[in-house]
């Protein structure tokens, strides 16, 4: 199923001053694993909500398929279509872990029980099985990192964006996600932002670099590190590569 | 969200406990009702809304700013985002039905008859109300950290309605519909145009609250289209309020009467009913008694609460016997001056020397306690002496002409305004 944006142009008004992020920026993402890389303040969680409608282009389109967006009638099956997991997750006063989660994907549209079944397995996808009924402001950073997977996970949406999910983690935290996505690869198409070639691994099948406000690279992971010298480690590799194209600006 | 979340996880449930009491409590601590009827009961439980509004509104917001702290309505939900409010305001709602709900079992339970002239504009204006505050406060939540939010919409719905009663101009209690609280004596019914003055407002109050609340077109052009309700409703609510008077009730209808005549007619109200024979064998012991003075007493004894110039208007309570019954219905033979105009005390004269004249003819009162008992000065106390020195019949024309001067003073209201 395609999925990405056309043309789009956007720009946030703080206080009646323009910031344009977007000017007609396309991409269209590859199913499989993408991973969307780029410095800080290069647009990479615009890009995200606006690729899971959580605001809208001032010109262009978001596409899933034939769902776009902007039609009011086609925005809900959109968003039950995508999901997306924000660079930050707060836990909701009251709730535990397995409710919170739950209420995620309720508010995907889930029948109420369903998602409550759902819940679980998500939460246990994540390693949080232990503390499904703690309450979720008593999670830990990484934690509440982890409970922001199982509330993308939980719908079972067709594409899932992560918004720097390994921010804030440590080594061994970063690990348990790799894993974690990993296996959620298997179920859904996912993209995940960094700005950290440290958590480019084996597993993703395609790259997308985004800085100021452009695609300055989309192909496969062969592809992009083919961009840097052959020797050193992938990890060097790939930090080479991400700085060639980054500093092209 | 399953309903188990939902009550769990919202301080309501852990209120309505505290609430219960309250209602009960506050309801049952206020006067009794002076007005069995339902309107009585409805009126009743008005006095009493905002300890309703309060809990109603700032658990709402409460609820409503925990979901905006944790984000998840920016994650582009695919509910519908009223109904996903709508959902999380339940609890807030469902905690001032609650507390209405106990005041009015309370009310219930101390009137006599508490469905008798079923009337429920009171009810619904109450209800009314109660809804645009818990809508207020979601959409407060949906804008403000829920420690300011809650407080913020707690305060502001307590205040814009028991406030507005402080009020010395009475339209803007019709307005926040305070003023069914003030409804009725036995002899009264709600001023339909009350619904006019109270109920646009409430309804646009919660209109604007859903347009801020959704997220139909742009913040400002909502912004705009909550403004225009509100002052939609102002303009029809406030020439409404406008033209009603301070408690704004119309006369029962006089068809509602049972009425029967031995000596006089008296007449009362369907909800006292069985003191009926009581009360006209009172009457006509009084009449017998006032027969030597040929005292007018065509217009005959009518229930009511309240003194209507020209009328004869007796009060019954259902613990009446015949003691009560006989002084109820001498106190209704003492004219009313209150609704005269008058800087130079002449009626209030004629008032006191009338009530003192039928104290003294009726009551077994001497002159001299009739004079200590209304603190009449000495020139009073003359005219008293030498009105009972006259024949029985001059007195009882002097009491007539003293009681149709004072129906008729040149004063507040108009004559159709004095009958309410």
């Amino acid at each position: 199923m395609e999925f990405g944006m056309r043309d789009c142009r956007f720009s946030y008004r703080p206080l009646f001053r323009e910031h344009r992020v977007f000017d007609g920026l396309s991409v269209q993402f590859d199913t499989g694993r993408t991973l969307l890389l780029g410095p800080n303040g290069a647009g990479k969680s615009t890009m995200m909500a606006l690729l899971a409608s959580a605001v809208m282009p001032k010109e262009g389109q978001v596409y899933f398929g034939e769902l776009r967006p902007s039609r009011r009638r086609e925005q809900a099956a959109f968003r039950r279509n995508v999901g997306w997991v924000p660079q930050r997750v707060n836990a909701m006063p009251g709730l535990n872990v397995r409710e919170q989660v739950a209420y995620a994907g309720w508010l995907k549209d889930m029948p109420k029980h369903d998602a409550w079944d759902a819940a679980m397995p998500a939460i246990e996808k994540v390693g949080l099985a232990d503390l499904a009924e703690r309450p979720s402001k008593a999670l830990s950073g990484g934690q509440n990192r982890r409970l922001g997977i199982a509330m993308g996970l939980v719908h079972r949406a067709k594409v899932l964006m992560l918004d720097e999910p390994s921010a804030g983690l440590d080594p061994l935290q970063r690990e348990d996600l790799r894993v974690t996505l990993a296996q959620t690869g298997e179920h859904a198409d996912l993209i995940v932002s960094t700005h950290d070639t440290d958590d480019m691994g084996s597993q993703y099948d395609h790259v997308v670099v985004l800085a100021g406000g452009s695609v300055r690279f989309q192909g496969t992971t062969k592809d992009f590190m083919e961009l840097a010298e052959r020797d050193g480690s992938d990890s060097a590799r790939a930090a080479a590569a991400y700085r060639s194209l980054v500093q092209e600006s | 969200m399953r309903a188990k979340t939902l009550w769990t996880s919202s301080p309501s449930l852990y209120l309505l406990p505290i609430l219960a009491l309250l209602g009960w409590y506050l309801t049952t601590a206020l006067e009794p009702p002076g007005f069995d009827g339902f309107p009585g009961v409805t009126s009743h439980v008005a006095a009493s809304l905002p300890f309703a509004i309060l809990p109603a509104a700032a658990t709402a917001a409460w609820d409503i700013g925990r979901l905006r702290q944790s984000g998840l309505l920016r994650t582009a939900p695919a509910r519908n985002r009223l109904r996903v409010l709508a959902q999380m305001t339940l609890p807030g709602w469902a905690c001032g039905l609650w507390t209405v709900a106990v005041m009015l079992t309370a009310a219930m339970r101390m009137a006599d008859d508490p469905f008798d002239s079923f009337n429920l504009a009171p009810l619904v204006v109450s209800l009314a109300v109660l809804s645009a505050w818990t809508l207020v406060g979601a959409a407060a939540g949906a804008y403000l950290p829920p420690v300011a939010a809650a407080p913020a919409a707690a305060i502001g719905g307590y205040v814009l309605y028991s406030g507005s009663a402080a009020l010395t101009d009475p339209k803007w209690r019709h307005l926040t519909g305070y003023s069914w609280s003030e409804c009725c004596t036995v002899d009264q019914q709600p001023d339909p145009t009350l619904i006019w003055a109270s109920l646009p407002l409430a309804l646009a109050f919660a209109l604007a609250a859903i347009l801020v609340l959704s997220d139909l077109g742009r913040f400002w052009t909502r912004g705009l289209g909550a403004v225009a309700a509100v002052a939609t409703a102002g303009a029809i609510a406030f020439p409404a309020a406008s033209g009603l008077g301070y408690i704004p009730v119309v006369a029962r209808d006089d068809d509602d009467l049972t009425c029967e005549t031995s000596r006089v007619e008296v007449c009362v109200w369907p909800e006292s009913r069985e003191l009926l024979p009581l009360a006209v064998q009172t009457a006509d012991q009084i009449a017998s008694e006032l027969e030597p003075y040929e005292v007018d007493l065509s217009n005959g004894f009518r229930q009511g609460n309240r003194a209507v110039p020209g009328q004869w208007r007796f009060v019954i309570r259902e613990d009446f016997n015949a003691d009560l019954m006989r002084k109820s219905m001498i106190s209704a033979l003492q004219p009313s001056s209150t609704h005269c105009d008058d800087p130079q005390d002449r009626f209030y004269a004629m008032q006191i020397l009338s009530t003192a004249w039928i104290q003294v003819v009726l009551a077994e009162v001497t002159p001299d306690e009739a004079a200590d008992d209304f603190r009449l000065g000495p020139d009073q106390k003359s005219a008293l002496e030498d009105l009972l020195s006259q024949p029985a019949a001059d007195q009882g024309a002097w009491f007539d002409s003293a009681a149709a001067e004072l129906a008729e003073c040149p004063g507040t209201g108009s004559a159709e305004e004095r009958q309410r």
